[in-house]
């Protein structure tokens, strides 16, 4: 068992019944599975409480689901890619982004090793992964593909924070291991930089694209100009070079602005890349909950001043939503703010003060413009290793 | 810790159908799309059944059957057999989902009635291994009758109300650690009187 745990056995075990009733607290669930993630002794209670469940279960009635049902899942399962094996891969994209080989989990009894094959991304036998197994029949996984919803989800935050709970336990030995061995956020850097890398190239691009365009106004207005001078010049030929001109001038405006976004980025995340390699920054990785996905992330809390959230390799989402950004602090969540993620799914956001007490960071998809109180489950989810001090470690700017 | 279910459904001997829960479940794991809709079959009327018992509308159950068996399809890898039942590791997690639906409805929700609808007939095999198929829900419920008043309140406040326990105990007037105890109390009972006893002593 390891000393970061607040719970000894004897209290895990006095919870077992709760646990598998799902009537305790979410801060509470997240303990007990805490517990149960690193704890390398048996617990046979959860699993017996757990069989009494299944009878309770059977007492309701036997009701046949809505046909349609059937037909609407099956599709939603043909379309839904399944977690290929473990929680290891819900780490895998942030492992492979972050840590490159250079962590190993070691807690005895509750972590298991890679087996060969499952995480072909990661240099062989370099990285460990703790095991759910613990948690047994008892604990339901209830992390979804957000697209293979039918339309706008009921669930919500209790779902979230469920889910979000289930994720920072199976992380959380790996969490401790990693806080403790990149302590200096080289790994967290190199992503960051990869990221400055990307905005630049992309700015690059915008701009060589923005280049050939401006040559090609200027050859447009210089046959409108020649046009003009000949008599025998149509007037649908130049109010087709006008047209033209229009169009391109529209486009131009485009890269600028694509271009003025991207020095956004690139700037934000040079000051995000300078405050995760400040001394006493509160970074929580960002881990992806879906194993489809590749987008990873971090949040960065600077000992003063605001905080910074990246993201890398988001999927695109409809045009009616948005992702967004969620301070959990002992399980409630207030608005970080909107994310738009640009070309190759990267997106940040800086000038965070996060409330007090926030322990955890969290993204959803949500309907455009943001919404109050997270309706989704998370996308990406990460936890501090420390909570916000009342008083903030940052300040609103 | 359940006995193999080969031979829950003998009237289909071929075929998916005749393979138990946990045999379905490692075949789902590799992507077969023709055991996990065995396993809708085989559970859909349990899932949608405790589903519309906790959550008392139709569609929101059915939105809990398709997020819990969508996760179903998309876990099945990190089903392990030795940890529970294929069925109790289904329900558990419609359970959970159902629970997430109406605590989030909350708290504008009426709770689920106490009062139990009548029992409908049993239509399919009921396939709950740990008793090896020998109880259904009226036999389980007549269980959960034998249990002390406040003890069955706790349970079913928890289980099908989706109270926590502090809600309980502000609900019930009764202490944290009373509510605790009469639960876990009256889970163990409710093994006991199951007749579960033996067989998780074996499992250890």
């Amino acid at each position: 068992m390891m000393a970061t745990l607040r719970l000894d056995c004897a209290a895990a075990d006095d919870l077992a019944g709760l646990f598998v009733l799902d009537a305790l607290a979410h801060d509470e669930t997240a303990e007990v599975l805490d517990h149960l993630a690193t704890c390398h002794k048996p617990h046979a209670s959860f699993a017996e409480m757990a069989a009494v469940t299944g009878a309770l279960a059977s007492s309701a009635d036997l009701v046949d689901a809505p046909p349609e049902l059937r037909a609407r899942l099956m599709a939603a399962v043909a379309a839904t890619p399944q977690v290929m094996d473990d929680v290891k891969t819900v780490v895998r994209d942030d492992v492979e982004a972050v840590v490159r080989g250079e962590v190993q989990t070691v807690s005895p009894g509750a972590v298991q090793t890679v087996s060969p094959g499952a995480v072909q991304t990661v240099s062989p036998g370099a990285v460990q992964t703790v095991s759910p197994g613990a948690v047994g029949g008892a604990a339901p996984i209830s992390i979804d593909a957000a697209r293979a919803r039918r339309g706008p989800s009921r669930m919500g935050w209790i779902g979230l924070a469920a889910a979000a709970a289930i994720v920072i336990a199976a992380l959380g030995a790996w969490n401790v291991s990693l806080q403790r061995q990149v302590s200096d956020a080289q790994g967290e850097v190199a992503s960051l930089q990869q990221a400055v890398t990307t905005a630049q190239q992309q700015a690059t691009d915008a701009n060589a694209q923005l280049t050939g365009l401006r040559t090609q106004v200027t050859d447009t207005q210089a046959q409108l100009t020649a046009a003009l001078a000949r008599a025998d010049t149509s007037d649908a030929q130049v109010a087709s070079l006008q047209t033209q001109i229009q169009d391109m001038q529209v486009q131009v405006a485009s890269y600028e602005q694509q271009i003025a976004v991207a020095d956004d980025r690139v700037a934000l995340i040079g000051q995000a890349v300078a405050a995760a390699t400040t001394a006493g920054s509160n970074i929580a990785t960002l881990a992806s909950t879906s194993p489809d996905s590749t987008a990873a992330g971090m949040a960065i809390f600077p000992a003063s001043g605001t905080g910074y959230i990246m993201v890398e390799g988001l999927p695109e989402i409809a045009d009616d939503q948005t992702y967004q950004a969620w301070y959990i602090a002992g399980g409630t969540p207030t608005s970080a703010g909107v994310m738009t993620a640009g070309p190759h799914g990267l997106a940040i956001v800086g000038g965070l003060a996060p409330i007090s007490g926030t322990d955890t960071i969290a993204l959803t998809i949500e309907p455009a413009g943001g919404v109050d109180q997270p309706t989704g489950t998370p996308v990406l989810v990460g936890k501090l290793p420390a909570a916000v001090a009342l008083g903030g470690a940052t300040s609103i700017q | 810790m359940s006995e193999p279910n080969d031979g829950a459904l003998p009237l289909t001997p071929a075929g998916s159908a005749a393979r138990s829960d946990e045999e379905l479940l490692t075949a789902a794991a590799s992507g077969d799309q023709e055991c996990i809709a065995h396993l809708f079959d085989r559970h859909q009327g349990s899932m949608y059944g405790l589903a519309l018992r906790i959550t008392n509308d139709t569609m929101l159950a059915q939105d809990v059957v398709q997020e819990a068996f969508l996760g179903v399809w998309r876990n099945a890898a990190r089903f392990e057999a030795s940890k529970a039942s294929g069925r109790t590791w289904i329900m558990s997690i419609t359970h959970h989902r159902a629970i997430d639906a109406i605590r989030r409805r909350r708290p504008t929700m009426e709770l689920p009635e106490s009062e139990m609808p009548p029992p409908a007939a049993l239509t399919i095999p009921d396939l709950w291994e740990e008793v090896a198929g020998r109880l259904d829900a009226g036999a389980i419920r007549t269980a959960l009758e034998r249990l002390s008043a406040v003890q069955r309140q706790a349970i079913e406040l928890a289980y099908f109300a989706g109270l926590t326990q502090q809600e309980i105990a502000e609900r019930t007037s009764a202490p944290l650690g009373t509510v605790k105890s009469r639960v876990r109390l009256g889970l163990l009972a409710l093994r006991e009187e199951l007749g579960m006893g033996t067989h998780a002593e074996v499992r250890g």
